[in-house]
């Protein structure tokens, strides 16, 4: 089989891109697969009403169970007390403290863009401390500070419509009760 | 400038609930370095595997990363051999893993919501559905599931969520 490894593609049309807030990214990894550590957390957040807008989880292989999220910075206080909490002190637990989720849509299900992005994340060294796709985004963490570069680089290979709403949203949601 | 959202509902309600079967996964752990050599190595399924499902990626340790592709199981004997190639020359490790399904639930503002993942997670752990692989982000939450486990398991959901038929 042959593989092609280069191929000078023209620019991507994509709808945006929009920056997250500031945010705190933990990653946990338990050695067993059977384990409801996560669980367990994720239920103490909810009843603290910390919102959790990204996280991505993985039991299948090594016999262990990876999982990762965000939360906001002023709430990551919250979530470090739970941490503590003895049942999660055998966690292997690791924390960026200023990341920033980078959202490009839609993405078609298009491996031609997904490889696009990935590689100019790895043309510039860019960290990827996490990633999803949801039903039309892919949402990328990296540094906060690292966004704008970031943008600026992918605009490379995408391209915006003429008038795209800025990266940063204006306003953000917090729900209080429910 | 503020904007205060309010939900009052005793039951999260949801746009839609939705299914895939016959999936494969492709889990292939990586060295950090090796990154943009991925991403030539995903613009290379493009023709043959056309379109991914869920794509996930994490750190592994402070050198390697992992990432779980899922994709059309009829694609799997092509898009193996592509990858293995391709894992050969950025020194990764590729695990395949066939026969698996893919539950996806979106609603208003999730990404600003708290405990909607709490409630998928707390069901499905009360009737012992195993996650192989979650990714949220946005509006959306997608779970991957083993064979013949999301029609019980989207079950489940519809009983936890209100969803458009019954709102």
């Amino acid at each position: 089989m042959e593989i092609v490894l280069s191929k000078e593609s023209p620019k991507i049309s994509i709808g945006g891109i929009k920056f997250s807030e500031k945010l705190t990214h933990i990653s946990l990894v338990k050695d067993t697969a059977e384990d409801s550590s996560i669980d367990d957390l994720l239920r103490l957040l909810a009843k603290r009403r910390i919102n959790i807008p990204f996280l991505c989880h993985s039991s299948t292989l090594y016999a262990s169970q990876r999982s990762c999220f965000c939360v906001s910075c002023e709430n990551f206080p919250g979530v470090l007390s739970l941490l503590n909490f003895s049942s999660f002190s055998n966690l292997n637990i690791k924390v960026v403290p200023a990341v920033g989720t980078i959202t490009l849509f839609p993405h078609k299900n298009s491996f031609q863009l997904l490889g696009q992005i990935i590689q100019t994340f790895g043309k510039f060294n860019i960290p990827i401390y996490s990633m999803s796709s949801s039903i039309s985004a892919i949402a990328l963490n990296t540094d906060f500070t690292s966004l704008d570069m970031v943008a600026e680089n992918l605009q490379g290979v995408t391209s915006l419509p003429e008038n795209h709403a800025p990266f940063r949203q204006e306003f953000c949601l917090k729900e209080l009760h429910r | 400038m503020e904007t205060i959202a309010v939900y009052w509902e005793s039951k999260v309600k949801v746009y839609s609930i939705t299914h895939v079967t016959d999936l494969s996964l492709i889990n292939l752990a990586f060295p950090i370095k090796a990154t943009e050599e991925l991403g030539k190595a995903l613009m290379d399924l493009e023709d043959s595997v056309q379109r991914f499902e869920l794509v996930t990626q994490d750190y592994v340790n402070s050198t390697l990363c992992q990432m779980n592709l899922f994709y059309d199981q009829s694609k799997q004997e092509n898009a193996e051999k592509r990858m293995r190639k391709w894992a050969e020359k950025m020194q990764a490790t590729v695990t395949s893993v066939s026969h698996l399904e893919l539950i996806y639930l979106h609603g208003p503002h999730f990404q600003e919501r708290f405990g909607i993942v709490d409630i998928v997670f707390s069901a499905f752990k009360d009737d012992n559905i195993k996650i192989i692989t979650a990714g949220c982000a946005g509006t959306t939450i997608y779970l991957a599931v083993p064979d013949k486990t999301a029609v019980p398991a989207t079950r489940i959901l519809r009983q936890k969520f209100i969803i458009p038929a019954t709102v």
